[in-house]
């Protein structure tokens, strides 16, 4: 045998195997993921939401059902189904009010972002949410806000703005911006306010360390 | 009676007027200070882009320093019983100097407050050697920028606040504090010390230290690098 022929033939073996480690680097991105552990109850349209989080990231969307109030907690690495529900303190619905506490465990571990929390209300909901560290974001729920992240980001939507007679945004020390009056502020104590004669509802969205932002949705 | 409603009616025209002024001041909005109460002393090197101030301070009481948008670096210095503060700008925004965005140097030997307003744009370096000892009270905020702490050989209450962007930490191992928490809202945290352990994207976590003095360090968007001696 030539070395000609050789090195052929040891570039068709190398080549062949190629797409065996292809394959088994697939299989090692297809690992099961951890289910999320989902928590449902009845709560009436125009009803509050009054939640605390102390630690993670938090989502509160518009329920895709009526009158029901749906906590999902996405643990994102394995936990045991009594761990995940020790974290909810409380989960309760009296009359038209829900109340929600939260304590994550330590967060952000190794390469994993922690645990992430949604609640899906009815699409008429008064919000009353605080969250310790991280991230808050409300999509597409109308009502009157009082939002306040101590450190980290907030988001919430507030469609075109027109349906709020005030909106008022504020940190201690970061951003605040509101889209739908286009105010921009940064720096120490940065807020923006707007106040209108119409519109139903009030928003009120604080950080603490971070930035607070308006937009539409 | 009606000398004392006078009085009080004064106070309250003086709070009002006064805490919305300071408050505008420190509003970051890119512009110098409209009134500066900050005048140099003799021996302040004071450029158009460069500034050097020098004052006795024990590094014992308390100190409060906030800068709005700047690279921020923190230095000890054990042995020197002073502070100093030195800031370089690459940029003169609108013809300003540095001068014009020092808005509070109020240092004396027992306590220091300096809040500083520099915009992006001046693109400033801001140094500060200080001591930092047993009991003393020290509170950092950058509101946008890189900040460099060498927390090595500091003691006392220390608490870091960064609006937005990159923390550095420089520690000699957990000797540096009794008990460290450090908060990010949105970022990561990098432990490079031995048996350090990385976050991302929400991180709270509190560690214990063999140090003398908490120290806290909250960073609301971005991140923190902790870095052994």
């Amino acid at each position: 045998m030539t070395k000609t022929t050789l090195t052929v033939c040891m570039l068709c073996l190398s080549s062949a195997l190629l797409p065996a480690q292809d394959n088994t680097a697939r299989q090692k991105l297809d690992l099961p993921k951890p289910a999320p552990s989902v928590l449902t109850k009845t709560l009436p349209d125009k009803g509050t939401l009054v939640m605390e989080v102390n630690v993670g990231e938090l989502r509160i969307v518009r329920s895709k059902e009526d009158k029901t109030i749906q906590l999902t907690i996405d643990p994102k690495v394995f936990y045991d189904e009594a761990t995940v529900r020790s974290w909810v303190r409380r989960f309760d619905v009296a009359g038209g009010r829900a109340f929600i506490d939260l304590k994550l465990p330590s967060h952000g571990d190794g390469h994993h972002s922690g645990p992430e929390i949604t609640v899906a209300v009815p699409a008429q909901t008064d919000l009353k949410v605080e969250v310790g560290v991280g991230e808050l974001t409300v999509k597409e729920v109308e009502g009157n806000k009082d939002l306040h992240v101590g450190i980290g980001e907030l988001t919430v939507g507030a469609g075109d703005g027109s349906s709020y007679h005030e909106i008022q945004t504020s940190s201690k020390l970061g951003e605040a911006e509101d889209n739908t009056s286009h105010q921009h502020s940064e720096g120490f104590f940065p807020k923006t306010h707007r106040t209108s004669v119409q519109g139903l509802y009030r928003l009120q969205a604080t950080v603490g360390i971070g930035q607070v932002n308006v937009v539409q949705d | 009676m009606g000398s004392l409603w006078l009085r009080f009616s004064l106070l309250l025209l003086v709070f009002s007027c006064g805490i919305p002024a300071r408050a505008d001041n420190m509003n970051c909005n890119g512009q110098p200070v409209a009134d500066r109460p900050f005048q140099p002393q003799a021996g302040d090197l004071v450029q158009p882009q460069h500034l050097e101030l020098v004052r006795p301070y024990t590094g014992t009481g308390g100190l409060e320093v906030s800068v709005c948008d700047a690279d921020l670096h923190i230095r000890p210095d054990k042995q020197a019983k002073q502070l100093k503060l030195q800031v370089e700008m690459q940029s003169r925004p609108d013809g300003h100097d540095a001068v014009d965005y020092v808005h509070l140097f109020d240092v004396t030997p027992a306590h220091g407050t300096i809040h500083l307003k520099f915009p992006k744009s001046a693109h400033a370096t801001v140094t500060l050697i200080v001591p930092m000892e047993a009991n003393s009270r020290n509170e950092f905020n950058l509101g946008r920028g890189n900040l460099v702490f060498d927390a090595i050989g500091t003691a006392g209450q220390r608490e870091i606040n960064v609006g937005m962007g990159d923390m550095k930490l420089l520690l000699n191992g957990d000797k540096d504090y009794s008990g460290l928490e450090v908060n990010i809202g949105m970022g990561s945290l990098h432990d490079r010390r031995p048996g350090g352990r990385n976050g991302h994207i929400v991180v709270s976590r509190n560690y214990s230290g063999t140090g003398n003095g908490p120290m806290e360090v909250n960073v609301g968007m971005g991140s923190l690098d902790i870095t052994q001696e």
